[in-house]
């Protein structure tokens, strides 16, 4: 049986190609890592992904798969067999692709205006920035109540979708000038976080917090220094 | 065995609304429908289904809301895989048929909300925008299912489901763009696509008038 050839093309602070990690990662998939400089594209990533010119793209036996979300289906379709990520139940699942897309449509799009915006905007997209996270507080108190994770006793895709946002606390906490609110108003967030820190899979690829946080810093100094 | 409990609620100009229609409608399910008002208020049923967005479409199956028209109608394919199932089985066709289902939402349909929000440059911009969008998926369709009429090949598939409710909306577009469509001899994949579609009895079921919805796509611009 030849051996498959798994390669991510990525770009280290991004937590879309951190999804995509933690899914192999949970699976056990050996995979090669191509760090990407946006500033300088790669003629691989453009040819891999001729629409958006973005990673991560996932490159499986010579075909790229692109957007995480459907990266991520693919990978628990192509290894299903250990750490399943998607529910066999339609409705579980609805439910848990619903909080994957949450993560984009408000976590991502506020913490996106916490890095880009000025002035009422980035006030706004602090505000909320905090009610998405607050959100899934109660979202994980009402889908798996008592358990850590949105997939009960372990990660699923909702958890995979979600997770990377957690080492960016830290980054949009200071470009948005605020603090979190902690575990006694945000009890099951604070515990999921916890929960995800332990996993051993999500500790391998997971990027410090302060080098997030230094990133983000620098990102936000340039739309600054362009204001 | 109890009758399964299926309701849709929408909002008739809706395209996110039309792709839940157009995969219930392929497969045979029968549904209730429920018009929703958006304004001046939506109404308790529709609050208490989506809570987080307070949007349709809206799927109530057996008491249980589903959100999200790509995921409502993921659930669809789930729930009544046969007939007609809607995602391939081969992992990296459905990765293929996911893209370009989501392709419809970053691009196509993002460009078709600035034509009818923006103004000036950014108008004209979203104009070249959405005309690069469908010259992409022209495209897209030659490579993927060369001489077939569909993404799916013979028949429609998720990213034919999820792009289709774009064809009622295309004379809307246009006349809030205030430009023309190139036409066949530019776009041959995309033409044969829309009549392929256009042929299709479930999808006949559902589509409203091309006219009904410019109409109120010309509403829309004007109070912007």
């Amino acid at each position: 049986m030849s051996k498959d050839s798994v390669k991510l093309l990525n770009f280290w602070p991004s937590m879309f190609g951190l999804r995509v990690r933690y899914a192999l990662d949970l699976k056990g998939v050996s995979y090669d890592y191509q760090e990407e400089s946006l500033s300088n594209k790669s003629k691989e990533l453009l040819e891999a992904n001729p629409i958006y010119t973005k990673i991560p793209v996932l490159i499986h036996n010579g075909k790229p798969i692109c957007e995480s979300l459907v990266i991520i289906d693919y990978i628990d379709s192509v290894w299903p067999g250990s750490h399943k990520l998607l529910p066999e139940d339609p409705y579980e699942k609805a439910v848990a692709r619903f909080w994957a897309d949450f993560g984009d449509r408000k976590l991502f799009d506020a913490g996106s205006r916490l890095r880009r915006a000025m002035g009422e905007e980035h006030k706004k997209a602090g505000e909320d920035f905090k009610w998405a996270l607050m959100k899934i507080d109660e979202a994980l108190g009402t889908i798996a109540p008592g358990k850590p994770f949105f997939g009960g006793d372990a990660m699923n895709f909702a958890d995979v979708a979600l997770a990377p946002f957690i080492c960016w606390f830290k980054g949009y906490q200071k470009v948005g000038g605020f603090v979190l609110p902690g575990p006694e108003e945000w009890p099951n967030l604070y515990k999921w976080v916890d929960a995800v820190n332990s996993v051993d899979a999500i500790k391998k690829s997971t990027p410090s917090p302060d080098k997030v946080a230094e990133f983000a810093e620098v990102l936000r100094k340039r739309v600054l220094g362009a204001a």
